[in-house]
């Protein structure tokens, strides 16, 4: 019992005292202020029917429980996704793994952390929503268990699985590093439609709210609308007095699933988990027979030719290795992809091309174009290249250009046919992306010294700007003309440019 | 006898060949301080982690106590003390409350755990610093910390890994009576490149090289073994390069004009040359070196 509870207090003090804990509950705070605004206020969050319930504790307690089930899942699993790679890069699992403590009681510990972690952002959201309340002043009566109890029947059963599913993806090795973080994205937009549409979760709730508010105001014809809503000047928004609801049987049976599921991640974490065996001990292994005939015929041909292309300048040279050093290490299965989606980008109909292909094969560089910026941080080098005589800015370009030649490798099957085809527009399209891309790896990178944050950032503009078309975060411009119309493009390369700038700053300064 | 390794072997699969980190090594361990040397890549390392529990070997059996400790690590474990040659700590947590999660690691109980570290915190000289944040120690402090974390359980094995690492000499040297004062009801296995460090301290040295045990004996025994093979020459600077290709030159120094040089060979290496008495250092120098079988063959043409 000491072990377990020595472990849970190290490790939750280990990773509450960091700067970025504070940062976190801070923001999260932020957020929920954010999500109750003001009637007067340019947006809404939660409309039903034209109606939204005042400010009581009965209101916002379901409120907050809708927010935190849509939006903490792939909030949370980011941040406590780093329990068991902690102990991992700080050597500590060198200690850890020749105590006698089990692999149950380890793993348990730190799925006991992961859920304290969670709890704490939660309970910071609640004293938020409290302030909200009194601040407000709609209704001055604060009720605790209102408050809370859809926090504890909705919401915390799904901590206990994300706390679980975390940590299960950390002991899985494929799933561990970048590759984990995009396919958990996946796996959360998939499946918030099924949490809003599940019976006894929030959307059961949604639904009884909707008749509620339909039964009591007949005549209104609003829409309902959860997240954020531009409120249209005309359009008024009425209150009503919501009194609430008291948690049904239904309801806790509703979490069953959710706990089931904490479970099997929980086993599966315990059957995968190596019990840092595999640390330290080189592992090298020679490349199959592709890669090896890949790199013999193709890229070894290929270096040569940029070696002498390089020659003449300092800064070719140096963009060269870069390069290099960005491409080291990758799967071959990763090379054989990018080149197969370049051979498709030439054959494809141009509507598919420009809105499946092309953004796919700049997701498909997302976990190589992440190291930008942090890789020496990674490789702790950085006070080996502190000292090299290149300037820090010069440093800074060639890394920005590498990730930027990257890219356009990625898109060559497209610049390829653009060119021919005198796109031109659509040319200039594929530059301000890639340049955006770039710089925005690279900023997230210098910036938190790690290479989650592009990874979860890029992929949820990727989603919803390229695949969801939504115009504001479509760097690319799918629809090319409603996009230059709305001057998307250039607010896009003028985000690249201020980007570059301050990643430039930061790594001078450093 | 408390420790039987019994023909270890451990190999990586490298593409389709496999490369062994030990081959075939045997060896038993009583009470008292076992000092592992051998040059980088030697396997020490993996030996240590083997014995750790950490990783499991491809063939052989280790007992501990007669126990199997492959089949069952937990017995092990549970008397294990273990300074890996690099390890971390978390760095927001001060020395003792990373201290009290180790302990806390390795089934201490509440009641024992403040004493004992207490207690190690004063021998490691970390009193003054026991409530900083670890991040502010030195290389040396966290490298106290590590050995104070391997002694919570007060364990009968004992396995360090390069120890004296970023330790100044006074350290070093307080380390060594540390673990003088340890071994007398234990068993503790020192790995280092220093041979120094054990040349004092060890009862018994194991030579390793390309993953085998080449040697295993007393250090006196070790030392005997080179005993009318250790050579002193004083010569000119301008013949230095010619007998460092030789010979292995185990020291030398410097006398105005003239160098003085230690020299390991079978056969006096000058006529000049005296004999001298061995040390350790000379011992594993002319067991490890490869220069030894280049002056052999040229000896015996």
């Amino acid at each position: 019992m000491n072990s377990l509870r020595q472990c849970i207090l190290a490790d939750f003090k280990q990773r509450s005292r960091q700067q970025s804990f504070i940062v976190t509950l801070l923001s999260m705070s932020v957020l929920t202020l954010l999500f109750f605004p003001s009637l007067e206020s340019q947006y809404q969050t939660l409309i039903i029917n034209g109606y939204r319930g005042i400010y009581n504790s009965e209101w916002l307690g379901i409120c907050l429980a809708m927010l935190n089930v849509l939006f903490l899942p792939i909030i949370c699993f980011y941040l406590i996704k780093n329990g068991l790679e902690l102990d991992r890069q700080s050597m500590t699992s060198e200690l850890i793994a020749s105590t006698p403590v089990s692999k149950l009681t380890y793993l348990f510990s730190k799925w006991c952390t992961n859920v304290l972690i969670l709890l704490c952002i939660v309970l910071v959201m609640l004293l938020s929503i409290v302030l909200i309340q009194v601040y407000y002043g709609e209704s001055y009566q604060v009720n605790f268990w209102a408050l809370v109890w859809p926090q504890l029947v909705f919401v915390l059963p799904m901590l206990l699985a994300v706390a679980s599913i975390a940590i299960m993806f950390e002991s899985i090795k494929w799933l561990k590093g970048g590759v984990g973080n995009v396919v958990y994205f996946f796996l959360w937009t998939g499946s918030i439609i099924s949490t809003i549409e599940s019976v006894s979760g929030i959307g059961s709730l949604l639904s009884q709210i909707e008749a509620e508010v339909a039964e009591r105001f007949p005549l209104q014809q609003g829409s309902t609308n959860i997240g954020i809503n531009i409120v249209n000047e005309t359009a008024k928004i009425n209150t009503f007095i919501w009194q609430g609801i008291e948690p049904t049987t239904t309801h806790l049976l509703g979490t069953i699933p959710l706990l089931l599921l904490c479970l099997i991640c929980f086993i599966f974490t315990v059957l995968f988990f190596d019990r840092f065996s595999k640390n330290s001990l080189p592992e090298s292994q020679q490349p199959p027979w592709l890669m090896r005939m890949l790199n013999t015929h193709v890229i070894n041909r290929l270096d040569a030719l940029f070696v002498i292309l390089a020659k003449p300048f300092s800064f070719t040279q140096f963009l060269r290795l870069e390069l290099k050093l960005l491409l080291k290490g990758h799967s071959s299965y990763w090379v054989i992809g990018l080149l197969t989606l370049n051979i498709i980008q030439l054959f494809i109909s141009q509507q598919l091309l420009v809105s499946i292909v092309l953004p796919i094969s700049w997701l498909w560089c997302v976990l190589v174009l992440s190291q930008l910026g942090q890789l020496e941080k990674q490789a702790n080098t950085v006070e080996l290249i502190t000292y090299s005589k290149k300037s820090a800015v010069l440093q800074s370009l060639a890394s920005y250009s590498a990730g930027w030649v990257l890219l356009a490798m990625a898109s060559s099957g497209s610049l390829v046919r653009f060119a021919f085809m005198a796109e031109w527009v659509l040319l200039i399209q594929v530059f301000i992306a890639i340049s955006f891309s770039v710089s925005l790896a690279y900023f997230c990178g210098a910036f938190t010294g790690t290479k989650r944050m592009f990874e979860i950032l890029y992929t949820s503009i990727w989603y919803i700007g390229l695949i969801q078309t939504a115009l504001y975060l479509d760097f690319f411009g799918v629809n090319s003309e409603v996009s230059w119309q709305a001057g998307i493009p250039y607010y896009f390369t003028a985000i690249s440019i201020g980007l570059l700038i301050l990643t430039v700053r930061i790594k001078s300064t450093r | 006898m408390l420790l039987d390794i019994q023909s270890l072997s451990h190999q990586y699969q490298r593409g389709k060949n496999a490369t062994f980190a030990i081959k075939s090594l045997s060896l038993q361990v009583s009470s008292g301080i076992l000092g592992l040397l051998g040059s980088n890549g030697a396997g020490k390392s993996s030996l240590m982690r083997i014995l750790a529990t950490i990783t499991k070997p491809s063939q052989g059996t280790i007992l501990w106590q007669g126990q199997d400790i492959i089949k069952s690590p937990q017995f092990l474990r549970n008397e294990l003390g273990y300074l890996p040659q690099y390890f971390g700590v978390y760095d927001q947590l001060s020395g003792f409350e990373f201290l009290q999660y180790m302990a806390g690691m390795k089934g201490l109980s509440q009641s024992l755990t403040k004493q004992t570290i207490d207690d190690l915190l004063n021998k490691l000289n970390l009193t003054h610093a026991a409530h900083l944040p670890l991040k502010g120690y030195s290389g040396g402090m966290k490298q106290r910390i590590g050995i104070a974390q391997a002694l919570l359980n007060d364990p009968k094995l004992l396995i360090i890994d390069e120890p004296t690492v970023g330790l100044d000499p006074q350290e070093r040297a307080n380390f060594r009576q540390l673990l003088t004062e340890l071994s007398d009801e234990r068993c503790i296995i020192f790995s280092t490149h220093i041979v120094a460090d054990v040349e004092s301290i060890a009862d018994h040295i194991a030579i390793m090289q390309t993953g085998e045990l080449i040697q295993y004996e007393s250090t006196s025994a070790l030392q005997a073994k080179v005993a009318n093979k250790c050579w002193q020459l004083t010569t000119n600077f301008s013949e230095l390069k010619q007998i460092q290709h030789d010979f292995i030159v185990s020291h030398s120094v410097r006398k105005g004009d003239k160098i003085e040089l230690s020299i390991v060979a079978d056969f006096s290496p000058d006529e000049r040359a005296i004999s001298r008495s061995p040390t350790l250092e000379d011992a594993y120098l002319y067991f490890t070196s490869t220069n030894r079988t280049q002056v052999d063959s040229m000896r015996a043409c």
